[in-house]
């Protein structure tokens, strides 16, 4: 292939010296082999080519990357779901730092660094929203809406990540944080007990999103439909939470609702579940994009 | 600001996990540690002055990150990590390829046994820049030694790993 006449304006700088030192490098690196070909036999071409056998023998190492950690847990992806393993790598990494909610022991009694003794009939530590985590959900759903685009939802918890990008044209109101927790009724359920469990969703003022969340110890998977709105600085929550319960019967259990929420957790209702009555809360609050929290 | 600094970071991330990874040999382990690192970066971003540059800080973090994680679990020998099968298997990760793969995956599994018996200045320099991917200038500036000393020590390296190779090769030099 005859080289361009760009390419060839480059050489020309290069022979006198003048390409800046960024510029030098890439045209160097780009016919470094030609010039290993060109000195080969001499002791110049013997140092460069074993030079560069060995920096390529070790250049798998320096293409090493984020190995995948999301996982999608829905065969029947609801709304538009990414595909993880179509991503750029960008996805992985965004996906690691999103791991930050687990390390930093937001999922309490889950597979958090902090470990929450689950004791049957015990009531349930309250989950306060401080605002260091409330800075690390903002951190997480910017980092990730800076690495995949515009996201009309985010959905976390203690193992799996989902992201649903936003439709073209699409306008992007409030990201509103909404935490739920599932805990199991203990004093009226009749399987063992199981410990709570813990969804953090980041979705859009005035955006219904349609989120499935993967199964758990304490149902299978859980369906959400929500609707929020701000009003009077608080958030608006309609919602239906519909789940589907054991083997043992009918499958699906559904409650639905309207709620002010605000960052301290208001009861949702419950969902009857054949074995189990599994009782719902949540907390929700504005994500102010300028302070990012 | 947060939002640059958010895009920044994520473009270190995977230069970070390697840092990682070749310090505690466990590609599990690696993305642990990469993952306490950003938690710690993303937190103390407004302590990041940009005097000196992000991947110095960040390598600074990952390096913190990775010996915190050795101490806890016992690991006295801070600056050696044996290359366990993780390495390895992150290799795989890759790219599957035909047999004609089998030989350089052998070279480069005897390349990262010897660049671990390097001499420890030049150990470090070749690391930074051959391995982790960073520039002669940000690994002067991690190592806090010239640009030249940065030259010269990766140069020692790979006259001694060359030599090595051949001898393992049982070709002459």
């Amino acid at each position: 292939m005859s080289l361009s006449e760009e390419k060839k304006i480059l050489l020309s700088q290069l022979v006198d010296g003048e390409l800046p030192p960024d510029q030098a490098n890439q045209v160097l690196g780009e016919i470094f082999g030609e010039l290993v070909d060109v000195l080969r036999g001499s002791e110049t071409g013997m140092e460069l080519n074993a030079m560069l056998r060995l920096r390529q023998a070790i250049e798998p190492w320096r293409r090493l990357e984020l190995p995948p950690v999301v996982t999608l847990p829905s065969s029947h992806p609801i709304g538009k779901i990414w595909s993880f393993r179509r991503q750029a790598i960008g996805l992985a990494a965004a996906a690691v730092l999103g791991g930050i909610l687990a390390a930093g022991g937001f999922f309490l009694g889950e597979r958090s660094k902090v470990k929450q003794p689950f004791v049957s009939g015990a009531p349930q530590p309250a989950i306060v929203v401080s605002p260091e985590q409330r800075q690390e959900i903002a951190n997480v759903f910017a980092l990730h809406e800076s690495v995949a685009g515009p996201l009309s939802w985010y959905a976390a918890d203690d193992s799996t990540i989902q992201v649903a990008p936003a439709g073209k044209g699409e306008s992007l109101r409030q990201p509103i944080a909404v935490v739920f927790r599932l805990i199991q009724d203990s004093t009226t359920s009749t399987c063992d007990a199981m410990p709570p469990k813990t969804y953090v969703i980041v979705c859009r003022n005035s955006d219904p999103a349609t989120i499935e969340l993967p199964p758990s110890a304490l149902s299978k998977a859980v369906r959400l439909r929500l609707f929020p709105t701000l009003a009077q600085g608080h958030v608006n929550l309609q919602y239906t939470i519909s789940a589907d319960g054991s083997d043992l019967g009918p499958n699906e259990a559904a409650t639905a609702g309207s709620r002010m929420l605000g960052l301290d957790q208001t009861a949702l209702g419950q969902l009857a579940l054949n074995d189990r009555l599994v009782n719902i809360d949540a907390s929700a609050w504005v994500i102010d994009q300028r302070n990012n929290h | 600001m947060m939002e640059t600094l958010n895009k920044e970071i994520a473009g270190h991330l995977s230069r970070m996990y390697r840092v990682a990874l070749r310090m505690v040999g466990s590609v599990d382990v690696a993305q642990e540690v990469a993952q306490d690192a950003c938690v710690k970066a993303l937190n103390g971003a407004s302590s990041f002055d940009g005097r000196a540059a992000l991947a110095t800080w960040l390598h600074r973090i990952t390096v913190n990150c990775a010996h915190d994680h050795l101490r806890k679990n016992r690991q006295i020998d801070r600056d050696r990590t044996p290359w366990d099968n993780d390495a390895m298997r992150a290799l795989a990760m890759l790219e599957a390829g035909p047999a004609a793969k089998a030989e350089q995956n052998e070279t480069y599994r005897r390349a990262l046994v010897l660049i671990e018996k390097l001499p420890d200045d030049c150990r470090s320099a070749f690391m930074l820049t051959q391995l982790d991917g960073y520039t002669y200038d940000e690994a002067s500036a991690i190592e806090n030694i010239s640009r030249g000393t940065v030259a010269s020590r990766v140069y020692r390296a790979r006259q001694i790993l060359m030599e090595q190779m051949n001898h393992c090769a049982g070709e002459s030099p």
